[in-house]
């Protein structure tokens, strides 16, 4: 098990899927990221986001991903009011 | 409390099975498996792709707690917006009346400054449902977001989530609601 998983880890440092393709092209960046998401909260677990192997965000999007929400006060929000979307 | 190195065997596992090969899909039917168990089956609309996901082996996480399900997610083969489309069956969500508490867990963790604008309880294929939608911000960018959470087996839920700009919600409105219909249940009891 040792094994197996060091070597998936350095194929990833080494920017190789199990593929063997490079990780790291923006297609996959949202996905990646909410793929993360989902896991950190059943795990609990905050995954450092600056991993090489995280794919590169689109061009002129500044990487990032929400934390859980520290307590603070109601703030208005700045987002213009849009219609609410009713599913079919 | 975790240890670093099982913390290192997660993250790889993740990383890989995040990226994992793409299977190319023309109008197929999925089977969502998680756990050695079959779950439901939903049919990928025609050019699109699906990621299958990966699986936790049971002994990568600490004894008495359940490895994380497949998450699987679709997109169309040619994207030019910004869409994600997932589906899983978390293993704590056991009932619809469990859903809300989680997706108040898990969203905050999705996307920021999260409004709920519309919810309804419905039915998909003749199976309860609850469904909300609404906004939220990912990376300064303001996205739409539908989650629908179904009672596909008498102790398991799905939850299928779309985020994306408004933009590709209109224009895949029509492929996400047929993928939505198209789940039936594969469990024993569903």
């Amino acid at each position: 098990m040792r094994g197996v998983a060091l070597c998936a880890a350095l194929l990833i440092l080494a920017g190789c899927d199990s593929t063997g393709r490079s990780s790291s092209y923006s297609a996959n960046y949202y996905d990646h990221g909410f793929r993360y998401g989902i896991y950190d909260e059943h795990y609990d677990v905050d995954v450092d986001i600056d991993r090489p192997d995280r794919p590169r965000p689109p061009p002129g999007v500044e990487p990032g991903r929400p934390r859980p929400p520290v307590a603070r006060p109601n703030r208005p929000t700045t987002r213009p009011a849009r219609s609410p979307r009713r599913m079919r | 409390m975790m240890s670093k190195f099982k913390r290192i065997v997660l993250a790889a596992v993740f990383s890989c099975g995040a990226l994992a090969p793409v299977a190319a899909a023309a109008g197929v039917t999925v089977t969502y498996e998680t756990q050695g168990r079959e779950l439901f089956s939903f049919s990928v609309p025609d050019d699109w792709q699906v990621l299958t996901g990966f699986e936790v082996p049971p002994s990568a996480v600490p004894e008495g707690e359940s490895p994380m399900a497949r998450i699987v997610s679709v997109q169309p083969v040619d994207i030019e917006l910004v869409m994600w489309t997932g589906l899983w069956a978390p293993p704590e969500v056991h009932r619809l009346e469990d859903a809300p508490d989680y997706v108040h867990r898990v969203a905050p963790r999705l996307l920021a400054e999260v409004e709920i604008t519309f919810r309804e309880e419905r039915e998909v294929n003749g199976l309860p449902a609850r469904a909300v939608s609404g906004t939220g911000v990912r990376d300064g960018r303001e996205f739409d977001f539908a989650l629908v959470a179904i009672q596909i087996t008498r102790d398991r839920v799905v939850l299928a989530a779309f985020i994306g700009e408004p933009e590709a919600h209109d224009r895949y409105e029509g492929a996400l609601i047929a993928l939505l219909n198209s789940i039936t249940s594969r469990g024993d009891d569903g």
